[in-house]
């Protein structure tokens, strides 16, 4: 049998030993500046790496779902068959005007998507995608007009085309009359972002794009469908399909879908970009481990005296957990800074790094998170860590 | 101001290093009172500080007991060790072993925050004991930027602040001058006389042995007979 113990003895509360030693946790860190920025460094790097694949890779989704996801529509009625919105395909103008008679329905338009060519004083040729709208309300584009209006498209035999491609369409300026395929065509104005996967978006009345397209009036290649306030999507759509058996009715959210389905299965995008992101939080990962199993085999004898001293393995835990987040939470804000600047510097009417909002709040987690784990193999030898060793 | 404060008895230690047994304590009992300032010497090799880590509660004795304040150090756990080493001693070790990158105040201060004393007090106490060991004013600097008799008087200072009973020293005063040596060693001694505590320093410079209570004289793990000052 044991008799009591009598130590006179209250470790404080958690909340507190943890303050205590992140203090301390903290004054270590700082204590070699050096060993500092390599450890940052890592988080910053994997930071600056993840954030850039993530932010190319979704730049190009967004490329690649452009006029699906601006054309600010709730249903979109295709051709059977459809992968992506490329237009080779039509469908009867009947469709839309079905779907017009809905009650649900507050405004379905059709638009034509037809290649197109715009010749240059120079005597070569450009492609462009010529997006056709039907105004006022010109449902599906043209958007982000950096000059001109759209209302222009209402005049005769005009475009708005794609400011980035101003000089590859050979100077082109607000009147400026081009041939496009074999029309003459004048320039009422200029959108900016607009290139898509393939040639840039050009866009003019729904009437005369049919016409540059050759595409017969009873025919089209979409149907874009806004409901009323307050309808439910999805049953609209449903509803409607049922009325157009020989073309397919999908919400926006399932074309996005089955498009992002269609580019992730047919195009290495999403593995390359992936890779990439980890393989930036892999290496910064190692540098990291590195450099905080290097500070503590350097500290070792301090350790051991806190653990002389009376501290437990896990007080010295709570240092390593303050300091992991300390890395993780200063790295990741000096990284979103760097990848911030050098998003808004790469990112051109071409090129689009998006760093979403979600990605800031995910880096500090994945970030710190990646700092702890990489301080566990710290850990392990910090709690093997006998206090006799600082008599020796 | 007498009674046991520590028991030591029949207490062996024996390393165990890669199959090899090396023993180095056989038998070894002792009693320190409570206001007891005593020196422990001997050869090195002989098992000082296995004797003052034992003591300490930082190594585990192979048989034989030790009792401090009636609890028994054999049978504690890991944790209640813990609990003894923060609340009961006060270690200070032969090369000071401070945080380099604390000051002075801070090296103490954690102390007696790792005891529950909240930060506030926790400083004004550091401070405090720091006057004590003469290093007001300095309280700022960090081990580095202080003498070596200075670091050596913070690691005093940080021995002190939790109030333990029992101090044990590793030579304490070794990379010390004499006058350095000296004033450590009084502080020590004052402390034993003035406040009751019981303090075990070791050391090889017999020029202080009349500073002690008593000498300790350890050869090949034993404990020879005691001796009193000169
Ligand atoms: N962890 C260990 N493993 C194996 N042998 C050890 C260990 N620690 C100490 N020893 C051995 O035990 C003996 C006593 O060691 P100890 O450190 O107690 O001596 P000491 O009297 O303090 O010597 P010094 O005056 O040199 O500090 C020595 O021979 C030493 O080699
Ligand atoms: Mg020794």
């Amino acid at each position: 049998m044991r008799t009591a113990l009598s130590l006179p003895i209250r470790r404080p509360a958690w909340p507190v030993r943890f303050l205590t030693m992140a203090r301390v946790g903290w004054h270590l860190m700082t204590f070699n500046r050096l060993r500092l920025m390599a450890t940052l460094l890592g988080v910053v790097f994997a930071t600056i790496l993840a954030n850039q694949a993530i932010g190319t890779l979704l730049g190009l989704m967004d490329k690649f779902a452009m006029l699906e996801r601006h054309a600010n529509t709730d249903i979109w009625i295709v051709p059977k068959g459809t992968q992506v919105l490329n237009g080779g395909k039509t469908i009867s103008l009947a469709a839309v005007l079905t779907a017009r008679g809905m009650p649900d329905v507050a405004l379905a338009m059709p638009m034509v998507l037809v290649g197109g060519n715009i010749k240059l004083p120079n005597g070569g040729a450009e492609p462009l995608q010529i997006v056709g709208t039907v105004g006022p309300e010109y449902l599906g584009g043209p958007w982000n007009l950096v000059a001109g209006d759209r209302r222009a498209l209402a005049q005769a035999d005009t475009v708005i085309i794609e400011d980035s491609q101003r000089e590859e369409f050979g100077n082109v300026n607000l009147g400026s009359r081009r041939e496009i395929n074999e029309h003459l065509t004048t320039v009422a104005g200029f959108t900016y972002g607009l290139t898509g996967i393939g040639a840039s978006f050009a866009f003019a009345d729904y009437d005369y794009a049919r016409e540059l397209g050759k595409i017969s009036p009873d025919q089209t290649n979409f149907g874009l469908i806004k409901v009323k306030p307050g309808a439910d999507i999805g049953a609209v759509a449903r509803q409607l399909a049922g009325r157009v058996p020989d073309a397919t009715v999908l919400t926006t959210a399932e074309l996005d879908a089955m498009m992002m389905n269609n580019l992730f299965r047919v195009t290495p995008i999403g593995i390359i970009f992936s890779a990439l992101a980890a393989f930036g939080v892999l290496i910064g990962f190692i540098i990291v481990s590195l450099s905080i199993f290097s500070a503590v085999s350097d500290n070792l004898r301090e350790f051991g005296t806190l653990k002389a001293v009376g501290a437990r393995s896990l007080d010295l835990g709570l240092l390593l957990l303050a300091q992991a987040v300390a890395y993780g939470v200063l790295g990741s804000t000096i990284g979103l800074g760097v990848i911030s600047a050098l998003a808004s510097v790469m990112s051109s009417g071409k090129m689009l790094i998006l760093i979403q909002p979600w990605m800031i709040g995910a880096t500090f987690a994945l970030m710190t998170g990646m700092c702890c784990v990489a301080s566990l193999i710290s850990l392990l030898r910090l709690w093997r860590v006998e206090p006799g060793m600082v008599f020796r | 101001m007498s009674g046991a404060l520590a028991e030591v008895s029949e207490v062996t230690k024996v390393y165990r290093t890669g199959g090899q047994e090396f023993p180095a304590l056989s038998e070894v009992s002792l009693r320190l009172e409570s206001g007891e300032f005593s020196m422990l010497a001997g050869p090195s090799g002989c098992g000082k500080t296995t004797l003052l880590s034992i003591l300490g509660g930082v190594l585990r004795p192979t048989t034989g007991s030790v009792s401090v304040l009636g609890n028994d150090l054999s049978t504690m756990t890991e944790r209640e060790l813990e609990d003894y080493r923060l609340s009961t001693v006060g270690f200070i070790f032969q090369g000071h072993n401070l945080l380099a990158c604390l000051t002075a105040e801070e090296n103490v201060t954690v102390m007696l925050e790792l005891r529950g004393t909240p930060r506030r007090r926790a400083r004004e106490r550091a401070r405090e004991i720091l006057r004590r060991v003469k290093l007001g004013g300095k309280e700022h600097k960090r081990p580095p930027d202080l003498s070596i008799g200075e670091r050596q008087r913070v690691a005093v200072a940080r021995a002190l602040a939790g109030d333990p009973q029992l101090i044990l020293a590793d030579e304490p005063t070794a990379s010390l001058d004499a006058a350095n040596g000296t004033a450590v060693m009084a502080v020590l001694r004052e402390l034993a006389k003035t406040e009751g505590k019981t303090v075990l320093t070791v050391t090889h410079d017999n020029r202080i042995f009349h500073l002690a209570d008593r000498v300790l004289q350890m050869e090949d793990g034993r404990l020879l007979v005691s001796e009193e000052p000169l």
